[in-house]
């Protein structure tokens, strides 16, 4: 051996196999970190440059993606931790020995974090190599919701972010057992093992199970008495800083109550175990209960994965039901039909049309055919889509919409325009005057401190316009911002198709007639116009962010995959260190099936427990997106908060279920083999490992 | 009466590159309600000598009767259950379960077995007197001291009464005062319940306790008095 430096090597070449396995659980993380970059660009690339609704949408998606990407990487940091304690428990008497014989702190430290780096550094060049044809399957995936994506590159500044949270990550998990291998005294090499060690208990009354006690209650107490949402709005987006905020506290108070709570559910189901597991079941539950840190970070890596998926189904659920809910229960009470150039009821594929005013622009031909089935059987609407990025509402990037007389007269009722701040007759005087003028959402007026008779310095085509604030308020089943009909200079090019044909019957008109009439036109002008009714248009929404959650479902089955990685490397390690017990159950009469029974019920039991930890973080935030973000930016100040919070559980839990049962079913799975092959040798091996029979290694030569 | 017979027992393993040959040839023979000290230098193939007699390990060559039974034709569950309720095992490193009372780890065999620990209660409560740990029987294992832990491996090796205890060093790890307790513990197992006695030492003292010493070196049976 010529340098310290290859002991690192020797040593990750000794327990290969849980070197890659920590080296696999990074790299999932790095792969779809990386995978999420080269989705972003892809879809960019095809939805010209991200800007309108697509680009808010394909936002959004980074942003979960990139999201997950680090809940992966954190479950695997709790990996890591996990393997490096237990490498530095095991390896107590080696490392004892060279510190006896001479090695400083210093070097052991060096050792322990050297390792770590090179796992970490497997791993990420492992999801590196991966995460571009993982982008790319995301992105041919789309086409089955029939939008075609383009080649997404890999860039710079993804490589650089999963590289940084790759290595980062691993050596921060690293720190701890690396320190704690450096406080190991040489005299540990002298000492037989100590047989009883003592079983680690954890006390409620404990700093950190109280800390994690008093933060849960406050946190919950403040949300559930003064919801934030109820005052938070998009500009400044604190309704988001709020969420990702206090998503965040109740992570942590979760993890600082996880190993109390552990040891209370073992010691519950314990009677059950042994009554109906035997002593298999009993010893189980014991063992749960010996190592609370290390089981929590097991847990937790499942826990992880599975709160996600929950959280995230909530706070699609709150979006979709229940704010686009209540929209559109406005909406559709003026039920109508829109005709547009592109077929809104695609879903995800609609998209890379709305919001590219190139493409989305209708036809004159059909726009002259509606007008004559039309003729005076409703009022026509004909809507432009307008980006002014100061007005876009519920983002920046969102488009606005331009609509004519006959549209703005509509105002008039309250059920198609919501009018929140202002009077409803100067709303309709302003917006009927020459010059521009607009509407907007409460989160846009709050942004520039305006509203009504106030004005806004907006871009136009043709450069700053001063357009007039009619009305805040809202209009269809998003908050968008609207322009009048005298702003139409300032925002339409010469001789452009509007992008939407509005059709309001008439009282006296036969709908059933004039909707067969209108859907002609569908016929006449095949991929040039497509008709949609007004529930349509809701789940054109929420069709949208459905089929993006099922692409969502499938990155999450990857995070748990990633835990099963880090348990069969925990599985491996914890029985690796207990031969010595198994070795004696066998001595004593335990049969092969009795021990496995044991160690296969762990396993399934830490799942189970990372089900639950995940159940309560991910329920805790789908409550908290609802709790959190509120109704304001949406349009809904008066929106029952708590009551949402309640709603979004159930979508929350119809979402993850899967979740629950993948994970103890992958967890006694994969501790299958670990367990077959601890009980294979004879039980004299067990009790001397460093013994290996003749038959057994002659077998495991073959 | 004998209970245990070993002929022409040959064990080799393997240690790192080397073959060791652990034992060559050995014929035993042991009667019932017999307490032998098996003896040698370290590296002489005693504890393997009593592994073998367990059934917690095969011989590569020869054959071991135990009541009756050859060990070689039983399988593995078989062989199990005879380790379960014939032997008792004691060893040098205590063994103890550190999640399990005095009480529980000395019914481990029998919970092993499917029994209801209720229903041994005074079996328990028998072996843990006789092993003077009457008042400790809810104890964890760190909160004994070392001769304490080794009274309570005895005990779980008496509380199935099996008909022969393997012991592999029962007082290597202890000072002489805990040592002759659990000698003087053996010895009354053997005089009061006829129980047949094995146990592996390389401590003269220790071995004055046994009615015969058989002597091993290099993995024969060098001499028997």
């Amino acid at each position: 051996m010529k340098s310290l430096n290859e002991l690192v090597i020797r040593n990750l070449d000794q327990s290969r196999s849980r070197t890659l396995l920590t080296a696999l659980s990074v790299s999932i993380g790095v792969a779809t970190i990386t995978a999420t970059g080269v989705f972003e660009s892809g879809i960019k690339a095809s939805w010209g440059g991200g800007e309108g609704p697509a680009g808010f949408i394909v936002n959004i998606t980074a942003i979960l993606f990139t999201g997950v990407g680090g809940m992966i990487l954190l479950a695997a940091g709790f990996l890591i931790f996990n393997a490096f304690a237990m490498t530095v428990t095991q390896r107590q008497k080696q490392i004892g020995m060279m510190r006896a014989l001479g090695m400083t702190r210093k070097q052991v430290m060096r050792l322990i974090l050297l390792e770590a780096l090179a796992t970490g550094g497997i791993g990420t060049i492992i999801g590196l190599l991966l995460g571009q044809p993982f982008g790319q399957a995301i992105l041919s995936s789309m086409s089955q919701f029939g939008f075609e994506a383009g080649r997404g590159s890999l860039r710079l500044q993804d490589v650089l972010l999963a590289i940084f949270l790759g290595m980062g990550i691993t050596l921060f998990a690293s720190l701890v057992p690396a320190r704690r291998a450096a406080s190991v005294s040489p005299m540990t090499a002298l000492k037989e093992t100590d047989d009883a060690k003592q079983v680690t208990k954890v006390e409620f009354r404990s700093p950190r199970t109280m800390a994690g006690f008093i933060v849960g209650i406050l946190i919950w107490a403040w949300l559930l008495i003064a919801p934030p949402g109820e005052w938070s709005g998009y500009y400044p987006p604190l309704d988001l800083v709020l969420l990702q905020v206090v998503g965040i506290i109740w992570l942590f108070a979760v993890i600082l109550l996880a190993p109390y709570l552990f040891q209370k559910a073992a010691d519950w189901v314990k009677p059950f175990l042994w009554k109906f597991g035997g002593i298999s079941g009993r010893l189980a539950a014991d063992n749960l209960q010996r190592n609370p840190a290390r089981l929590t970070l097991t847990a937790l890596s499942f826990a992880i994965g599975i709160s996600v998926l929950v959280g995230a189904a909530g706070l699609v659920s709150f979006q979709n039901d229940v704010l686009l809910g209540t929209i559109s229960k406005n909406a559709l009470q003026e039920a109508g039909w829109h005709i547009y150039a592109f077929d809104r009821s695609s879903g995800v594929a609609q998209l890379s049309s709305f919001g590219n005013t190139s493409a989305s622009a209708l036809d004159p031909a059909v726009i002259e055919a509606a007008a004559e089935i039309v003729r005076d059987r409703a009022e026509v609407g004909t809507i432009y889509m307008v980006n002014a990025a100061e007005i876009g509402s519920p983002t920046t990037g969102f488009p606005s919409f331009l609509l004519n007389e006959s549209e703005v007269k509509r105002f008039r009722r309250p059920e198609v325009f919501n009018l929140l701040e202002g009077d409803r007759d100067e709303m309709l005087r302003l917006l009927l005057q020459p010059g521009c003028a607009l509407t907007t959402s409460p989160a846009v007026a709050a942004k520039f401190k305006v509203t009504q008779g106030h004005s806004i310095s907006v871009t136009g085509i043709h450069g700053k316009v001063d357009c007039v604030v009619a009305g805040v308020g809202s209009y269809g089943i998003v908050p968008v911002s609207l322009l009048s009909p005298g702003a139409r200079d300032f925002f339409v090019p010469e001789g452009r198709t509007p992008d939407t044909y509005a059709i309001h019957p008439r009282p006296d008109t036969d709908r059933a007639a004039l909707e067969a009439d209108i859907f002609k036109l569908e016929e006449r002008f095949p991929d040039k116009a497509f008709v949609s009714t007004a529930d349509q248009e809701v789940r054109a929404v929420t069709d949208t962010s459905d089929q993006l959650m099922v692409i969502f479902n499938g990155m999450l089955l990857l995070a748990i995959v990633g835990a099963a990685f880090g348990m069969l490397n925990t599985v491996m390690v914890g029985i690796l260190e207990r031969q010595k017990e198994i070795g004696l159950l066998r001595a004593v009469g335990s049969t092969r099936g009795q021990i496995m029974n044991m160690l296969i019920l762990e396993s399934v039991l830490t799942g189970i427990f990372g089900v639950l930890l995940g159940a309560v973080m991910g329920f805790g935030w789908a409550a908290i997106s609802a709790l959190t973000i509120g109704g304001i930016a949406w349009t809904l100040p008066d929106l029952d908060l708590r009551a949402a919070a309640w709603v979004v559980l159930t979508p929350a839990f119809l979402n993850g279920w899967w979740a629950f049962i993948a994970a103890p079913l992958m967890a006694g799975l994969i501790a299958y083999p670990v367990a077959r092959s601890a009980v294979r040798g004879s039980a004299v091996d067990a009790l001397q490992p460093e013994r290996r029979d003749i038959i057994s290694a002659n077998r495991s030569a073959q | 009466m004998s209970i245990l017979h070993a002929t022409q027992l040959n064990k080799e393993y393997q240690m790192g590159e080397v073959t060791v040959h652990a034992l060559r040839g050995v014929d035993f023979v042991v009667n019932k309600g017999e307490f032998i000290a098996i003896m040698g230098a370290s590296g002489s193939g005693k504890s393997t000598l009593l592994h073998l007699l367990g059934g917690l390990d095969s011989p590569s060559d020869g054959e071991v009767m135990l009541a009756g039974k050859r060990l070689a034709q039983l399988n593995d569950n078989d062989l199990t259950i005879i380790r379960r309720r014939e032997i008792g095992f004691i060893f040098q490193f205590f063994n103890l379960l550190p999640t399990l009372s005095a009480a529980e780890n000395i019914a481990l065999p029998l919970l092993i077995d499917g029994k209801r620990i209720g229903d041994y209660a005074a079996k328990v409560d028998e072996v843990l007197t006789l092993v003077g740990l009457a008042d400790r029987k809810d104890h964890r294992p760190h909160q004994l001291s070392g001769g304490q832990q080794q009274r309570v491996a005895i005990a779980r090796a008496l509380v199935t009464d099996p008909a022969i205890i393997l012991a592999d060093e029962p007082t290597g790890n202890l000072d002489s005062a805990s040592g002759g307790e659990i000698l003087k513990i053996l010895r009354h197992a053997c005089d009061e319940k006829e129980q047949t006695i094995i146990m592996v030492t390389h401590d003269e003292h220790a071995a004055k306790y046994a009615d015969r010493i058989a002597r091993l070196k290099d993995g024969m049976i060098d001499a028997q008095s």
